[in-house]
């Protein structure tokens, strides 16, 4: 297509059970000068998906990194390419290789040694969206309009993202997976992950390492799991187990469900028709019998579950082809500010009703004192204004002055302002800002959504330099 | 650009009311307004002949000569003398007389690194509403920049390429040309900015670029003065125009 740019992308997706890359082309739009918010991906393919693989572990608290590091270079190098022609893309750890000692230090080294402009991220919240968004059903859900529930469930982590009308309305979380009880070969179980313990299923003593257990035992441990993935998908109301699970704060609202989706490894069981004919202790795990056990549940039925082309490897797509988006032309970037890589947010609450300089000024210090107390921030800093007030040139210039004012007298060495602002005002409030300030090189984005708990990334330009690659993640690694 | 749909919506008891209202805020269009039989309700065409109305109005009303001495622009005309014949001949819009052009090579700065146009176009409304926001953020603009700015020009019954007889007459490296668009019955007020470089007259349309869809429910009109200058500062340092790659 005249006037588009393709890029090549990177997912990797580091698990609790197993290790996956997918590398992906991504068309962008061609930059125009008409308003648009961002340069658009027009298409999305995946050119290559590695095979499934166990996650290299180097003893119980940490991820083997060689091991790691090998296979994604094997991928790479199978795909036909090196890693200085990755353009972008994200590495995620998820589920419990999340919470391993050396889970950031590996996924960060990983972004930063694999092409351009990867991200390193981590958070099951942002697990639920990539994998929602890489099963397809999030497209799904823009184009019909329809509430589509999408259920991860892998070795560690069950993530449930509702989608409706394409954006994501809920995530939920929960201590779920298929290798929260190992077994060797005979049936004797080998480990036993911490959340079992807050999982009390009815006639099933405590499980125990060096036990071996008998089926009926691990059948009612599957069967209380299962209890729990359906609680989480159909409440609120979610019962007090099920909270006892949760990694994140359960949503409020309630949603109707126009379509369930079940992805991830043990997910991929759950649409196996021939579920009842594998052994059990197939993966050495509960896999087998959490998915036979949600299938078998007495409400599985009444879901309108719809069987997903990507399964297992939904969560890894989403983090190749999901991850990044292009501003349009109007931003005002300071060059030598790229790529800028975890950005912290400060939120900039309430600035529409700061009707002075001074009112401006005093609550962009206040949340950028409170940031760096409440959240050891010590870099630089993304500030995000949600609402600036109306866009006129007086009042965006009394805005502008009061976040200057703040910025200079932040520190005795000057530090670069980034902005962020969801309404359609970068380049103004970015001339404004360049005229008014000493503290350092200037740069505004806008027409962004991102909350204070989120990071930013920003790549270097592309498409003619019009566009410039941005990633709106987490950085949780213990949750 | 997010369209901010203010017309009710006339549907009875919808079925799906939340979703009804994502439609109709997804687009500007007369979405969801309902019926009374198989004909609009009477709500529904009074806001169609309103909407009509106020488009008639951009077209035909005169930017106001209060504006443009506030906006300090010196006002002149195109070739056309009135509203009736700037419509029935738009190539009259597209020139300036001989008397004109010695008035401004008078009074405007010549050759200017950049010079600004205000033509009505087919919006007198856009105009009036836009550009008194749009203008000062683009002053200002070019002024970081540290580009020479001419003497910013008001033509009454002007037309896009109206900037090239200008932009030749004074002798501008590039201009600017913000114009009133020909409006709809969603806006009455979209303003677009059209540029040149090296203007002469009779040059092609198709080497100009621009930037449309400046008004408050589109590019905020303070935004578009700010990307307006960035496109001129490219402008100034490259010298040569938007689809023209500088190829032989």
């Amino acid at each position: 297509m005249p006037g588009t740019e393709t890029l090549t992308s990177i997912g990797i997706d580091i698990g609790t059970t197993t290790t996956q890359v997918i590398i992906s082309d991504l068309t962008l739009s061609a930059p125009a000068y008409n308003g648009a918010a961002s340069v658009d991906v027009l298409e999305r393919r995946v050119r290559y998906r590695s095979p499934i693989r166990e996650t290299p572990f180097a003893g119980d608290r940490e991820i083997d990194t060689a091991a790691v590091g090998e296979l994604i270079d094997t991928d790479v190098q199978d795909a036909g390419l090196t890693a200085t022609e990755v353009d972008t893309g994200a590495v995620i750890a998820t589920g419990e290789a999340a919470r391993k000692d050396n889970a950031e230090a590996l996924v960060t080294r990983l972004a930063e040694h694999t092409g351009e402009f990867v991200v390193a991220t981590a958070g099951a919240s942002l697990e639920a969206v990539l994998a929602g968004y890489g099963s397809g059903a999030g497209a799904r859900s823009g184009t019909d309009g329809s509430t589509i529930v999408t259920v991860d469930i892998g070795g560690g982590t069950t993530n449930i993202a509702v989608f409706e009308d394409g954006e994501v309305l809920q995530t939920r979380c929960l201590d779920i997976g298929g290798r929260l009880v190992r077994f060797d070969d005979d049936g004797v179980v080998r480990a036993v992950a911490e959340p079992v313990r807050r999982c009390h299923p009815p006639d099933c003593p405590p499980i125990e390492v060096g036990t071996k257990r008998p089926e009926a035992d691990r059948q009612a441990l599957a069967r209380e799991l299962a209890d729990r993935v359906f609680d989480a998908v159909e409440g609120p109301p979610f019962d007090e187990a099920t909270r006892a699970l949760a990694i994140t704060d359960p949503p409020e609202n309630a949603v109707d469900i126009d379509e369930v989706v079940f992805t991830g490894g043990v997910g991929r069981l759950v649409s196996d028709l021939d579920i009842d004919d594998r052994d059990p202790l197939e993966f050495g795990d509960l896999g087998v019998s959490l998915a036979t056990a949600i299938r078998a549940h007495e409400r599985f039925d009444a879901l309108p579950v719809r069987r997903s082309a990507e399964d297992i490897r939904a969560t890894v797509i989403g983090a190749g082809t999901r991850t990044t988006t292009f501003t349009g032309r109007t931003i005002a970037p300071a060059a030598e500010l790229l790529p800028a890589r975890n950005l912290p947010v400060i939120a900039l609450e309430g600035l529409e009703t700061a009707d002075s300089v001074d009112a401006v000024r005093a609550r962009t210090a206040a949340a950028i004192r409170a940031a760096r107390n409440r959240r050891d921030i010590t870099g630089t800093a993304a500030l995000y204004a949600s609402n600036v007030g109306p866009l006129t040139y007086d009042r965006l210039r009394l805005v502008a002055r009061g976040i200057a004012a703040a910025c200079d007298a932040r520190s005795d060495e000057p530090r670069p302002v980034i902005l962020l602002t969801e309404q359609n005002c970068a380049k103004v409030l970015g001339q404004l800002l360049e005229s008014m300030t000493n503290a350092g090189p200037v740069m505004v984005l806008d027409e962004l959504a991102v909350t204070e708990d989120e990071y930013v990334d920003l790549g270097t330009p592309v498409a003619e330099n019009a566009a410039v690659p941005v990633t709106i993640k987490t950085l949780v690694f213990d949750e | 650009m997010r369209p901010n749909n203010d017309r009710r919506s006339g549907v009875e008891d919808p079925e799906d009311e939340p979703r009804l209202e994502r439609f109709r805020d997804s687009h500007p269009s007369r979405i969801g307004v309902g019926r009374a039989g198989s004909r609009p309700r009477t709500e529904t065409l009074l806001e169609f002949r309103l909407d009509h109305a106020k488009a008639r109005d951009a077209v035909t009303t005169h930017v106001s000569d209060d504006l443009v001495a506030d906006l300090d622009l010196v006002s002149v005309r195109s070739r056309a003398e009135s509203k009736t014949e700037f419509l029935a001949e738009p190539s009259r819009g597209r020139d300036i007389s001989e008397e004109t052009a010695e008035r401004i090579r008078e009074d405007c700065a010549m050759e200017p690194q950049v010079q600004i146009v205000v033509s009505d176009g087919l919006s007198s409304t856009a105009v009036e509403t836009n550009v008194p926001e749009l203008l000062p953020v683009l002053r200002d603009g070019l002024a970081d920049r540290g580009l020479d700015v001419g003497t910013p020009i008001f033509v009454e019954y002007g037309r896009v390429d109206v900037m090239d007889a200008i932009g030749a007459e004074l002798g501008a490296d590039c201009c600017v040309n913000l114009v009133g668009e020909r409006p709809g019955l969603a806006t009455n007020e979209s303003l677009s900015a059209y540029f040149v470089a090296d203007p002469e007259r009779g040059g092609a349309t198709s080497e100009k670029s621009v930037i449309s869809n400046i008004h408050r429910n589109g590019i905020p009109p303070v935004e578009a003065g700010a990307e307006i200058a960035a496109v001129l500062e490219e402008l100034c340092e490259a010298e040569r125009n938007g689809c023209d790659t500088g190829d032989p």
